[in-house]
């Protein structure tokens, strides 16, 4: 058979050439006039040097989470209060300390009365340790262990699985051990922080101070990068369509940042009695002082 | 209207109308859901539209505005593996209709789903998309060499692999190995 022919059976069923594609194309009209009237954001980000590394170490949290403190003073408007800021980034950057060492963070999400659990995280150095929530990020897996350079995979039936290195979990794991990394960066935080505007300062009667404000749509061009993480996934897609979400970040009496929410409105939402409205949350705590990550006591080699 | 703010918007012009049907081609090929379609190919041109100056001009517009797409897909796929079945339960159906089982469509689909996701996406960069090898491999962000040996081998797996779906239906459908289901 020549070669040409199943190349050709290819390019003639490309999705391009079939009947109704070019007429389908006329609904994207109205997204070239909604973006001709975008304004353009008079904040560039500085250019980057190349591709930011995948794999972040603990290490670099202090670095993003600093860096995020000084961006947020330069980024952020002038018309703002400054001492809200000020003080966002004082809590940022102590955070930052302590979280270079350990910590455990959550990742939720609130939907009219109910609240899904995502994930747990746990991290000490630069092992991590990931326990599966109604997200199920892991699949039927109930925890996923990455220390020593490997992985530990704990399965529905309860019985560990020891892969001797990270990348041996295969492409069904792969991004949930990706994710767990970047959730541990710290580049979350300080991502939304910078984009927030109008950042208002309330003392809490415990000790804690809440600081409120919003991400306008238009305020973004910071996420253009690819996002690492779910959260700054929601804030490009709320771009997309230009809806503005909330922003809630908590300090606790400690002056570290124990929860941070971004709340919007989904118009397209599907379930019933839904009122539209989102959050997702993630909760940080012991930073610092969460427990060193160990490996299970008895675990199988995966076979290859 | 300012004149520098019309030029701009031409450029734009000139740039959306050129490339809507290849990144709307493309996204609809990498997501999910139909908003996840519409979704990504607002970002792609949103961000182009925002970061214009940063546009290479020329042919380079192509490769870039590709480039946007392939980041834009990949942020769409991590925030849906985090999603997992939250997702599932909120989004709609794939995009991608099957085709018909014994169809050219069909046999193309099922060779195509033979290689591996690399080679899958050079070939369909090249043979769909129309993008040259240079071009891919800015999009891809690798080496121009590693491309067209990728490319290479690609279409010889493609071929192979359609052959194989030929071979295994042709007997069974007694006609010809190309020939479409209804002409």
């Amino acid at each position: 058979m020549p070669t040409g022919r199943s190349l050709r059976a290819l390019r003639e069923v490309n999705p391009r050439n079939q009947p109704g594609f070019e007429q389908s194309l006329a609904r994207y009209e109205a997204l070239r006039t909604q973006i001709i009237a975008t304004p353009v954001a008079t904040v560039r980000r500085p250019p980057r040097p190349g591709r930011r590394p995948r794999l972040i170490g603990l290490s670099a949290v202090a670095a993003a989470l600093s860096v995020a403190a000084v961006l947020t003073g330069l980024l952020l408007t002038a018309a703002s209060p400054e001492n809200a800021y000020a003080a966002a980034s004082k809590a940022v950057a102590a955070t930052s300390a302590a979280a270079l060492r350990s910590g455990t963070m959550t990742l939720t999400v609130t939907h009219g009365s109910t609240r899904w659990t995502l994930e747990s995280i746990r991290w000490n150095g630069h092992d991590i340790a990931v326990s599966n929530g109604q997200g199920h990020e892991l699949g039927l897996n109930r925890q996923l262990v990455l220390t020593g350079g490997g992985a530990y995979l704990q399965r529905a039936d309860g019985h560990w699985v020891h892969y001797p290195h990270e990348s041996d979990v295969g492409p069904k794991l792969g991004p949930a051990v990706q994710l767990a990394r970047d959730d541990v960066s710290g580049s979350t935080a300080a991502a939304i922080l910078a984009l927030a505007a109008h950042l208002h300062k309330t003392a809490g009667p415990d000790g804690s101070t809440l600081y409120t404000g919003t991400i306008p749509a238009g305020r973004a061009d910071s996420a253009v990068a690819p996002s690492d993480d779910t959260i700054m996934g929601v804030i490009i897609r709320l771009r997309s369509v230009g809806r503005d979400a909330r922003f809630r970040l908590v300090v606790g009496r400690d002056g570290l940042v124990s929860k941070m929410s971004e709340t919007f409105q989904n118009e397209g939402a599907k379930l019933p009695a839904d009122n539209g409205i989102w959050t997702w949350t993630i909760r940080y705590s012991q930073l610092g002082s969460t427990p060193p990550i160990s490996p299970p006591s008895a675990a199988a080699t995966a076979a290859r | 209207m300012t004149e520098a703010g019309s030029e701009r918007e031409q450029v734009f012009d000139a740039l959306f109308r050129e490339n809507i049907g290849g990144i709307a081609s493309y996204c609809r090929r990498h997501s999910r859901s139909p908003g996840e379609v519409d979704d990504a190919v607002a970002e792609v041109f949103l961000t182009a539209w925002r970061r214009l100056d940063d546009v290479p001009p020329g042919t380079g517009a192509r490769a870039w505005l590709y480039a946007t797409a392939r980041r834009v897909m990949a942020n769409q796929a991590r925030a849906r593996a985090r999603r997992g079945r939250l997702h599932d339960k909120l989004s709609a159906q794939p995009v991608t209709r099957q085709a018909a089982a014994g169809s050219l469509a069909g046999r193309v689909q099922d060779a195509l789903a033979a290689l591996g996701a690399r080679d899958r996406e050079v070939l369909l960069l090249a043979e769909w998309e129309g993008l040259t090898p240079a071009e891919i491999a800015t999009v891809l962000r690798c080496p121009g060499v590693t491309v067209r040996g990728r490319l290479h081998r690609a279409r010889r797996r493609f071929r192979a692999a359609f052959e194989s779906q030929e071979a295994a239906e042709a007997p069974a459908a007694g006609r010809s190995p190309l020939a479409r289901s209804g002409s």
